[in-house]
């Protein structure tokens, strides 16, 4: 199902907490809503299912207006961040509970659980207590009950969030599996750059509740459209580098030194901008434009050698291969890839190569 | 090397023996306190009921034996007190748990004046037992009581609540309901507050209308709550005489024919002096208490199932 929203606004008392979003869902995608935490993702999200309702705007399902209709009338399937599994009943209730409540016949109901229990993998877990289970066997659980009344539409609030590290990874690529075993159209609410960009086939991201960018998470972090989009994507994240533009070059702020990027408008002089650089776009050996630079640290992590580089009297990251001899102190030229390498307005946050 | 090692074990029993002293010193006072008032006399009563031709004032008795429990176990106004208290639990607790619960229901949701409702629900607490009897007493007179007037208004005829033996017990029994209702309430509240509200926005967004979300989930959820608020209700309401006593003159009834335990207990110690009999029906009072919580709370352990 296709999800379209349009202008949606959600105000409390003075506070707006989404303002003026209109996005498209696409139909059988794994969405993720993304955005530091107070953006507004979780309200548009209650929105969505019809928890809360939209001050202004509309919400359309396959083109249907369901901006009015209450939850039970939208047919969206719920996780909750906590889960909010019923504790009185065991995992075979809780999924079966929204089919008893459609009044679906008993052996129907025990059949639809069993395959859905088989989908999420808990067959073996079905007559445990909730408490009985760990926090993704939870998880699971939740997604099942989630989507035992076939829902058109599956909302996650945060559903990582609880778990540990290691089976947050095992559980965001469960998720993926299920949805694409099951084909409903999720979207799910992250904090997460990195959980949004692993499994979402569309990113939409906001600050603030107002939308970013929207798009794969790939184009989000290749082609930002403002300095919040490029800063909030990637780990480590994104080399800042400031100055100001002068006859149509990036001047760095100390130095003065230039670095000349193509321009995609006019900009007046002395405009401050910064020079957003990602950590692998450092290359080295230098060619092309050159900057000289001093090694100021210089750690492995994992497969990676990460240096601290001080680059015209600023610090910034670069990957730089273990097979090239620098020691901590050294001076080196490097220069930087084509890609991965933007310059933004300092005040607006504009892009503006 | 010896002389390390002795000191060595010198220092850490002196260590062991400040440690083990340090957690006694602090309990020292509650423990005394609790020595005092609850061990003492509880373990004294036990002594008394079993003394026998027991006299307070010297102590004297002639042998231990069971004289005591034979005089009230033989005793119709003990047996009569047994009967009407049993009778007076069997009613008031369930009678009185279900209505806070649908009380406590609606003081829970949001509705208007919820605060002047929670005000009004919780007034009886704070009241003297005494005065609100005597208030209950005027309301279950005969010729200007409000109960009467009510029945009136149904075209009932009026009740001889106080004065008809055959109403004493039902009249004990509505008063009672009414004073269990604002600790009922006060509890189930608060175990209404306990559940997490998104099981009901879960239930909500299923499409679960308000009775089978009370039925399949509140209700459960509730349950531990409610088995609690039983047995402090059963075991409160086993004690009945704060409410007899303003309401009859003193008296058990109109015509001696509503003694409770707890006033025959009263009766024997203050009025005839028979300590002995008073501890032992104490004793007996207590027995069948604890006997009912322990089933209370084996079963409530079945309930229990989260």
């Amino acid at each position: 199902m296709q999800v379209t929203i349009e202008h949606l606004t959600k105000r409390f008392g003075e506070t707006i907490a989404v303002n003026d979003l209109s996005v498209t869902l696409g139909d059988g995608r794994l969405v993720a809503l993304l955005g530091p935490s107070g953006c507004g993702k979780t309200t548009i999200l209650n929105m969505l299912s019809g928890i809360l309702p939209a001050t202004e705007g509309r919400i359309l399902f396959d083109g249907r207006d369901v901006t009015a209709l209450p939850p039970e009338k939208r047919n969206v399937g719920l996780v909750f961040q906590n889960y909010a599994l019923y504790p009185h009943m065991t995992a075979l209730e809780n999924i079966c509970f929204p089919l008893e409540i459609k009044k679906m016949p008993k052996k129907q109901r025990l059949e639809r659980a069993a395959q859905l229990a088989q989908l999420v993998r808990i067959s073996e877990l079905l007559y445990r207590k909730p408490s009985e289970l760990s926090g993704g066997q939870q998880q699971r659980v939740a997604i099942a009950r989630a989507l035992a009344k076939e829902p058109q539409l599956l909302l996650l609030d945060e559903p990582l969030s609880n778990l540990d590290a290691k089976l947050r990874v095992e559980m965001r690529e469960e998720i993926l599996r299920i949805q694409r075993a099951s084909k409903v159209t999720t979207v799910f609410v992250t904090h997460d750059q990195e959980e949004a960009s692993s499994i979402a086939d569309q990113v939409v991201l906001l600050k603030q509740g107002v939308l970013q960018q929207q798009d794969t998470a790939r184009k989000l972090y290749d082609e930002p459209d403002n300095f919040f989009v490029a800063d909030f994507l990637g780990a480590p994240p994104i080399n800042k580098l400031c100055g100001t533009i002068e006859g149509g070059k990036f001047r760095f702020r100390d130095s003065g030194a230039a670095y000349g990027l193509p321009l995609r408008r006019e900009v007046a002089d002395g405009t401050a901008a910064v020079l957003a650089v990602r950590a692998e776009s450092v290359v080295v050996p230098a060619a092309g434009q050159t900057l000289p630079c001093r090694v100021v640290e210089r750690y492995t992590i994992g497969k990676d050698e990460l240096s601290i580089l001080d680059v015209e009297g600023q610090r910034m990251r670069g990957y730089i291969s273990g097979d090239y001899p620098i020691q901590k102190g050294d001076a080196l030229d490097i220069s930087f890839r084509r890609k991965g390498v933007f310059l933004f307005d300092a005040e607006t946050g504009e892009r503006l190569s | 090397m010896k002389r390390l090692e002795k000191a060595a074990r010198r220092d850490r029993s002196k260590l062991s023996a400040r440690a083990a002293l340090a957690p006694a010193a602090f309990l020292a006072p509650f423990m005394t306190g609790l020595a005092i008032f609850t061990l003492y006399p509880f373990v004294n009563v036990i002594l008394i009921s079993f003394k026998e031709k027991y006299k307070m004032l010297t102590g004297e008795f002639s042998a231990f034996g069971t004289e005591n429990y034979q005089a009230v176990l033989g005793d119709p106004n003990f047996l009569n007190g047994l009967r009407n208290t049993g009778l007076y639990v069997l009613f008031v607790v369930p009678a009185a748990t279900v209505i806070a619960l649908f009380l406590a229901y609606l003081l829970n949701k949001e509705i208007k004046l919820k605060g002047l409702f929670q005000t009004c629900y919780f007034l009886p607490m704070v009241t003297s037992v005494t005065a609100i009897g005597l208030v209950w007493k005027w309301m279950f007179n005969y010729d200007y009581g409000l109960i009467n007037y009510l029945l009136s208004l149904f075209g009932a005829d009026a009740v001889n609540w106080l004065n008809n033996p055959a109403y004493n017990l039902p009249a004990l029994i509505i008063y009672g309901i009414w004073s269990m209702l604002p600790f009922t309430i006060i509890l189930l509240l608060a175990g209404f507050q306990n559940i997490n509200a998104q099981y009901y926005t879960a239930a909500r967004a299923d499409g679960a209308k308000p009775g089978k979300i009370f039925l399949r989930i509140t209700l459960p959820l509730l349950a531990p709550t409610i088995g609690l608020t039983l047995i402090i209700n059963m075991i409160s309401a086993s004690k009945v005489f704060s409410e007899l006593f303003p309401l009859f003159n003193g008296q058990p009834g109109s015509a001696y024919s509503l003694y409770t335990v707890v006033y025959y207990l009263y009766d024997a110690f203050y009025v005839q002096w028979k300590l002995g009999r008073a501890a032992a029906s104490a004793v007996i009072l207590f027995v069948i208490v604890l006997a009912l919580t322990l089933v209370q709370l084996f079963i409530q352990r079945k309930w229990k199932n989260y």
